[in-house]
């Protein structure tokens, strides 16, 4: 080390954090109190998986180790689903969960018999098994903050530590939109705050599941990316993106699908670094992947030394186990876009991109059994329709701002294309038993900082004299959706 | 006043007008289940049109909830007949998921009886739709084709409850304390007294950021 680096003074977490915007921590806070009103709404495991979840995080906790995807939950979490009427409620909206005093008096009677520690241990975990631990050693801490309470108590907790997160990824994708479109400051506001006020974020963020801490790290990747195009690489930022691309890899298997359009995005940051820093810039790059993929490699060898399939359950992705590429190819396309001719018809009577994804986007709470009239949906499209419109003419006028940043626009793209292939690919793994097994609008919100930009965008289409009116109903429509979805949670779960 | 804080404030208050009228609604309520199992009787995967007879329906019915399991189901087309006359019918597009598909049907003015409930699934061989019911003997059982399913499907008819949103909401705030770490209906003055927290930090970064 250098006598200068060394005697470099070392500047304190509240001089790092000096130059975030005020309206960026306002952004956070209101993603997270969003966050919370959901975790307070939603009733414990009326959350896709959160019963895995959770007990991935108990088995970390009682006995050390990874769980397993065979066996049953521990005493103490099955009488709290079948205190709970989990089986019952979940997928049938026409049931309620507790509803009486009475349900409520067993249910803690039962959860306080089984609170034993005995009863808390299990080492399965469902289809939460294989995922990173990353997430769930975070979401010990609350569990064991709440170890003296009830389980109830403990996913509370746990759940708050997920709103924390939320509170991230709006922080995140408000400094996105800075650095990718710095020219327009309150169109920053327009998109921290719509994103901070998306609802299907808050439902998911306000549960225990390991996709709240994807959103946050994604909306990092991001950041760091936008940083790096417009200031270009430096060793510190191409240290924290590959920081921020392993902390991907040890939150959630889907980050496989998101890496490849962030280490291309290294690539093409390396390269043009190196016109003026040389060989240093390769440097970089070589200690920005290593760190990157040290987590992936790990979850190699660990399956590996347990005799299994070195990619693990990723593996089933990359298998073609139910047709041709082609038709492979052809489903991926069809999950996202209309069929095109020649291709064989998988989603017929479904036009996925509205039916599925959008649909998914407006309302599509609980266990995907909580939804608005359909009417809804119809009328959400006039808002949906006039932001793209608006946001396609902001681009229109600054076409050529975004032919000089072809390259960053391909390493968006190619985040998009790999995180939509992965969601198609392991759909097609069960197809045609199931059809879109993970067609959910959940698994997209990695890419909710572009959701941001395009709102920035929208709100910049209309104008500078109109531009903040624009921008200030977007929130307003945002805080709507927000509203009126968990009125819509209310009414189901409570009504 | 700015154009950015008159928005706001129109804004708030038709968002604070829309959610007090969706209160003076009523709830939808179940005025009759056909029966309370849910068997699988067949898996469906191609175009068909599915009947079964001797329903009854409730007055001022206005949806019918159909249990059929599907990942993402195709869409519904149901009609409802007597002796041989069209009295309701209503559609549900596909992509809805889960156990239960609710189609929306024009109100029916009295209780029907014998009534013929058909509908359509509209499937193109490579998806598959399970409806659940109760089985039964091969007579009063729901017909596909020209086969026979193994029971009935449970049917549901819903219209809306007697009591508004407003009247209900003590009991709402009551069950929403229950089945959760503290209960009580505090948790309910929490949730509006964060999202009034929430609007507020939005206004006030609204008018101090968008000029």
């Amino acid at each position: 080390m250098s006598g200068a680096a060394a005697k470099r003074p070392r500047r304190s977490l509240r001089e790092l954090l000096a130059p975030v915007p005020t309206a960026a921590w306002i952004c956070a806070a209101v993603a997270c109190l969003n966050a919370v009103c959901w975790s307070l709404i939603t009733p414990p495991f009326e959350v896709p998986d959160e019963p895995d979840h959770f007990a991935y995080v108990q088995t970390l906790v009682h006995t050390g180790g990874l769980p397993s995807a065979a066996g049953t939950y521990g005493g103490e979490e099955l009488a709290a689903l079948e205190g709970l009427r989990v089986e019952a409620v979940s997928e049938k909206p026409e049931f309620q969960p507790v509803a009486t005093r009475a349900q409520q008096a067993t249910l803690l009677r039962d959860l306080k018999r089984s609170e034993h520690a005995r009863q808390r241990r299990s080492d399965y975990a469902g289809v939460a098994a294989s995922e990173p631990p990353l997430y769930y050693a975070l979401e010990a801490i609350p569990y064991s903050v709440g170890g003296l309470g009830t389980l109830l108590d403990r996913i509370e907790l746990m759940r708050l530590l997920s709103a924390l997160m939320c509170g991230l990824t709006a922080l995140f994708t408000f400094l996105f939109v800075r650095e990718a479109l710095p020219g327009v400051r309150w169109a920053w506001t327009v998109a921290g705050l719509g994103v901070a006020l998306v609802p299907l974020l808050g439902f998911m963020s306000g549960a225990v599941n390991p996709d709240a801490m994807l959103y946050a790290v994604t909306a990092a990747a991001f950041y760091c990316l936008a940083r790096a195009f417009r200031r270009g690489l430096t060793r510190a930022s191409a240290l924290a993106l590959g920081a921020v691309t392993a902390v991907g890899f040890a939150t959630k298997l889907n980050f496989v699908g998101i890496a490849p359009g962030v280490l291309i995005g290294l690539l093409v940051l390396s390269a043009r670094a190196a016109r003026s820093q040389g060989r240093a810039a390769y440097t970089w790059l070589a200690m920005s992947l290593a760190l990157a993929l040290s987590p992936a490699a790990l979850y190699v060898i660990a399956h590996l030394a347990a005799g299994a399939s070195g990619l693990g359950i990723v593996s089933n992705a990359l298998n073609v186990s139910s047709g041709s590429p082609w038709h492979e190819l052809s489903y991926i396309w069809q999950l996202y876009l209309p069929r095109l001719p020649g291709m064989q018809a998988d989603f017929g009577g479904i036009f996925t991109a509205k039916d599925l994804w959008f649909r998914g986007y407006v309302g599509l709470y609980g266990w995907l059994d909580t939804t608005f009239p359909h009417w809804v949906y119809e009328l959400a499209l006039v808002p949906a329709l006039a932001i793209a419109g608006l946001c396609a003419r902001a681009l229109i006028g600054g076409a050529a701002a975004l032919r000089a940043r072809a390259a960053e626009l391909g390493v968006y793209g190619a985040i998009c294309v790999g995180l939509m292939g992965l969601i198609g690919a392991d759909s097609y793994t069960v197809f045609p038993r199931f059809n879109a097994e993970y067609g959910q609008a959940r698994y997209l919100l990695p890419l909710l900082p572009l959701l941001g930009a395009v709102l920035a965008l929208a709100a910049r289409g209309a104008g500078r004299r109109w531009g903040p009116v624009v921008g200030t109903a977007i929130v307003l429509l945002f805080a709507s959706h927000d509203i009126f979805s968990q009125l819509q949670v209310v009414a189901r779960f409570y009504g | 006043m700015g154009r950015v804080r008159v928005t706001l404030v129109t804004g708030l208050t038709l968002l604070a007008a829309t959610v007090g009228l969706t209160l003076t609604q009523a709830p939808m309520s179940l005025a009759r289940r056909s029966t309370s199992q849910e068997q699988p009787l067949a898996s469906i995967s191609q175009a068909e049109v599915i009947c079964q007879s001797h329903e009854v329906l409730p007055r001022a019915t206005t949806a019918i909830r159909l249990h059929l399991f599907a990942e993402y189901g195709p869409k519904v087309t149901l009609q409802l007949s007597e002796r041989g006359r069209v009295i309701a019918s209503g559609q549900q597009r596909g992509g809805w998921t889960g156990g239960a598909v609710t189609v929306p049907v024009s109100p029916l003015a009295r209780r029907r009886a014998a009534v013929k409930l058909c509908f359509t699934l509209s499937l193109n061989g490579d998806e598959t739709v399970s409806p659940a019911g109760e089985p039964t003997e091969a007579s009063p059982a729901a017909r596909v084709g020209g086969t026979t399913l193994l029971g009935r499907v449970a049917v549901e008819d819903l219209r809306p409850g007697p009591a508004s949103w407003w009247s209900l909401l003590p009991q709402v705030a009551r069950r929403a304390g229950l089945g959760r770490a503290a209960g009580g209906t505090w948790s309910v003055v929490l949730v509006a007294a964060l999202m009034g927290a929430v609007l507020a930090l939005c206004s006030g970064l609204i008018v101090r950021e968008l000029r």
